[in-house]
């Protein structure tokens, strides 16, 4: 087979292997990363799960894992609303379909069986652990000790579980210790008190780890090879946990009694330390792969970890750091990741900003979703499918944000002639301003504007940048479009502030993000959510001195629920005082007058008062436009402003019905 | 002498009552009985351990010292691990703002705190307003 030319440039993620016995066509292994709340509540699995398991299979990569399974019948296993099960003969039909799907597209199938222990019992009130050590999140179940004898039915049902994937059509399967589950609360030291021979020194610890690996392998039998995910740095280890010479003296222990693979992951849920989070730079964690190499050069090594570049694994792979890039959430922002990378079309990969929305929506009891990919877990639906258009038509989009680009992208793959008016001078709407901004990693948020700028070019998408919508122009181009996309963004709202009694010391957020307007050295932010909060942390960071007022009890209250900490953690090591509660009364030249729930007056001194809150969707167009366009609509903040995912759907979702 | 005796002769009752006193707004929807407890990070294995407990009475917070009986055994809603440079800054009377200290160290993870009962029974007890106070809405998981 001739080679395609990404293939070429990236000789080692491409080059086909052999891993215990099966010929995998390149080293990417789709790590487990589909814990997905589609199904139903009993653990069986449904047809939008189906849909999505689709996507996966026909990602391209050599080796697919299929998310976790809870093991037992109670669900002592299991940690999320509606997780899959295994643990009856009666879930093995659909398990066949997964395996079926897998092996279409050219994939080895891995099962992952995963009991999730310490954030397990969802439905049950309670978790089990090896030792009784209470939650340090407020979310999960007050623990109770696991017996030796259910020690011994766990095992089994781990078991029994797997011998039911092999079954089913899976090659092989997979268990995990991942962010603290069962496996990882008897490694580790922070959960595994016992006094019998499973708890104590790191050989008791290993036990029940051990007794898994034995018990499994001997179920599914010769020929259907066992992962087996571990932590190289649990990041407990300041209360108590395992150090990084204890995980890697585990990983030993499972090479040694056979694990056919070691997948290496990092961190627990509760650990304090950032371990996959946008404020950590990709490539941060090789180093714990390179580790595992080193200790176990006979035994394949997985990694993937913040890990999102092909390139950067590619590089990894060439040195000899790991055996197989174990990709996830890349792969949930763009499916076609891999067949982008073989074609040499990395600049059209849709890259996984490390939003979190993922995760948030999970630990929400929500499906999850992603914020690059609005089509994720809605493979079912024709209303997120590009297709055809019945008719075609000229569309003209007015701003190209985020909402406004992906809409001409969905509209223009239909079939649409798209032109996309927009008065800046850049692609990229507000999102410029918030991504110059973002003390993580300023990188992902740019790669988004990056990514349209590079779409709108290859699909002839006309983008009229420094150009003004407004009645006259629309006059002077009456009749050329069928349609009007209002993508317009919003800005804050002035009018809900008091006037302030001196020009020029009220300016927008959005005017100061874009540098278009620079503030003085004492800064009041109006406002404590992701846009005012962002803009305080930068200019804090260079030097300004800056008060954040905000008129709800908290700050970060638009945030991601997985990034709010961050935020917090920001203000607080930047030292930036928060006053909540608080409203406005009076923007003046000596400052600005806040008045909190108590009704105590303060006076803050300010050389610039930015607005940030609360936003208003630009919306003076719709009444322009309404009489000179057959179709009108809107979509992202200029309807509701809601932030970056859901303009993102927005415009995608109407350039799919459009 | 030994690491409790130590703290126990550092951190007077009175000390935590003053605390308590002046905070009481934070604690006031807690229904008698619901406790909070406090342990010295360097106690933490040891058999003679001993913990502060905050206890929710119709007369307010009380302070006790009690002996930590280990977590199968120990009845309190919330257990703060922290070394004793935590304990001592909160325990200071010339401490302008104490809880926010210890928020801090919370949020940081430099003091660990144990959840003991779940979120929905510690808003039944009343917590609201504590948890609040030390920012447990900010505690995301998998970071
Ligand atoms: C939505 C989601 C679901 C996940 N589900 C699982 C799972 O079922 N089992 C598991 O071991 N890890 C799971 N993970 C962890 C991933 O496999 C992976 O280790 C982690 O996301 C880091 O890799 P990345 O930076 O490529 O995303 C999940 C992660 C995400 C984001
Ligand atoms: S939701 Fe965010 S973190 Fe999760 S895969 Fe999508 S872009 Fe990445």
């Amino acid at each position: 087979m001739t080679q395609r030319l990404g293939e070429t440039q990236l000789p080692h993620l491409f080059e086909p292997v052999t891993w215990a016995g099966f010929a995998i066509k390149n080293r990417i292994k789709y790590g487990a990363c589909c814990v997905s709340n589609y199904n139903t509540r009993d653990g069986f699995i449904t047809e939008r799960e189906l849909a999505r398991t689709k996507v996966i299979a026909g990602t391209g990569c050599g080796i697919i894992t299929n998310q976790g399974a809870y093991p037992d019948p109670l669900g002592e296993g299991k940690a999320y609303f509606s997780q899959i099960a295994l643990f009856d003969d009666k879930f093995i039909p659909q398990f066949e379909k997964i395996a079926g799907y897998i092996h279409d597209g050219g994939g080895i199938a891995i099962q992952q069986i995963l009991h999730a222990g310490r954030y397990g019992g969802i439905d049950l009130g309670y978790c089990i652990q090896p030792s009784i050590v209470p939650q340090t999140l407020p979310h999960f179940r007050p623990p109770r000790e696991i017996t030796r004898e259910q020690i011994r039915e766990t095992i089994e049902q781990h078991a029994e579980a797997a011998k039911r994937a092999v079954k089913a059509g899976f090659d092989g399967t997979e268990i995990t210790s991942f962010m603290g589950y069962l496996l990882a609360t008897f490694n580790s030291k922070f959960t595994n008190r016992r006094t019998d021979e499973y708890g104590g020194s790191i050989a008791n610890r290993g036990r029940f780890m051990r007794e898994l690996i034995y018990a499994i392998k001997a179920a599914t039998g010769g020929g259907h090879p066992l992962v087996v995910r571990l932590n190289g740095a649990e990041l407990m280890d300041r209360w108590g946990g395992n150090d990084e010479d204890e995980c890697f003296e585990l990983m030993q222990q499972a090479a040694e009694c056979g694990a056919d693979m070691i997948s290496v992951t990092v961190g627990w849920q509760e650990a304090p330390d950032s371990s996959i989070g946008r404020d950590v730079p990709p490539g941060h964690w090789n180093r714990l792969a390179a580790r595992a190499k080193r200790l176990l050069p006979d035994t394949p090594v997985a990694f993937g970890v913040r890990l999102p570049d092909p390139i950067m694994a590619d590089r990894c792979l060439a040195e000899g750091q790991f055996d197989f890039w174990e990709v996830c959430r890349p792969l949930l922002a763009d499916p076609d990741l891999v067949k982008k990378a073989a074609e040499a079309r990395l600049d059209e990969v849709k890259r996984c900003i490390g939003s979190l929305n993922c995760l948030s929506r999970l630990f929400r009891d929500l499906p999850y979703t992603c914020t690059m990919n609005p089509a994720l877990g809605h493979e079912v639906e024709p209303a997120y499918q590009i297709t055809p258009a019945a008719s075609r038509k000229k569309i003209m989009i007015i701003g190209a944000g985020p909402a406004g680009m992906e809409c001409a992208i969905a509209a223009t793959r239909r079939g649409h002639q798209v032109t996309v008016y927009e008065r800046g001078e850049r692609i990229g709407g507000s999102l410029l301003g918030y991504a110059a901004h973002d003390l993580a990693h300023k990188d992902d948020l740019a790669s988004v504007a990056e990514y349209y700028r590079v779409m709108a070019a290859k699909l002839g998408i006309e983008v009229r940048l420094g150009t003004q919508v407004d009645p006259k122009m629309m006059r002077s181009i009456l009749h050329q479009f069928d349609a009007a996309v209002v993508a317009a963004g919003a800005r804050a709202d002035l009018q809900a502030l008091p006037a302030p009694e001196e020009e020029g010391l009220l300016v927008e957020a959005m005017d100061v993000a874009l540098g278009t307007r620079r503030p003085g050295r004492r800064v009041v932010v109006l406002g404590g959510g992701k846009v005012g909060l962002t803009l305080a942390e930068s200019l804090k960071t260079s030097g300004s001195d800056v008060v954040v007022v905000e008129r709800e009890r908290r700050i970060a209250g638009d945030v991601m629920p997985s990034w709010k900490w961050r935020h917090a953690a920001w203000i607080e090591e930047l030292d930036i005082p928060t006053m909540t509660g608080c409203r406005v009364t009076r923007i003046a030249k000596d400052g600005v007058t806040v008045v909190d729930g108590k009704g105590r007056e303060t006076t803050l001194p300010a050389d610039t008062v930015i607005a940030a809150s609360p936003m208003r969707g630009n919306q003076e167009l719709f009444a322009e436009l309404e009489w000179s366009i057959d179709e009108l609509h809107g979509c992202g903040d200029v309807m509701v402003p809601r932030g970056l995912t859901q303009a993102i759907h927005d415009g995608y979702r109407l350039g799919c019905r459009l | 002498m030994d690491a409790q005796t130590q703290w126990l002769a550092a951190l007077d009752i009175g000390g935590w009552q003053a605390l308590l006193d002046r905070h009481s707004p934070i604690f006031a929807g807690m229904l008698p009985g619901s406790r909070i407890g406090l342990l010295p990070e360097e106690d933490f294995d040891s058999p003679l351990a001993m913990m502060l407990v905050w206890e929710a009475t119709g007369r307010g917070m009380v302070a006790d010292y009690r002996p930590f009986p280990g977590f199968e055994e120990v009845e309190v809603d919330l257990l703060f691990i922290a070394d004793g440079e935590t304990l001592g800054r909160l325990h200071d009377r010339a401490n302008p703002a104490p809880l926010a200290d210890l928020k801090r160290k919370v949020r940081r993870r430099e003091t660990l705190l144990y959840v003991v009962k779940p979120r929905a029974a510690l808003l039944e007890l009343g917590y609201e307003e504590f948890l609040d106070s030390l920012g447990l809405a900010f505690m995301g998981a998998c970071r």
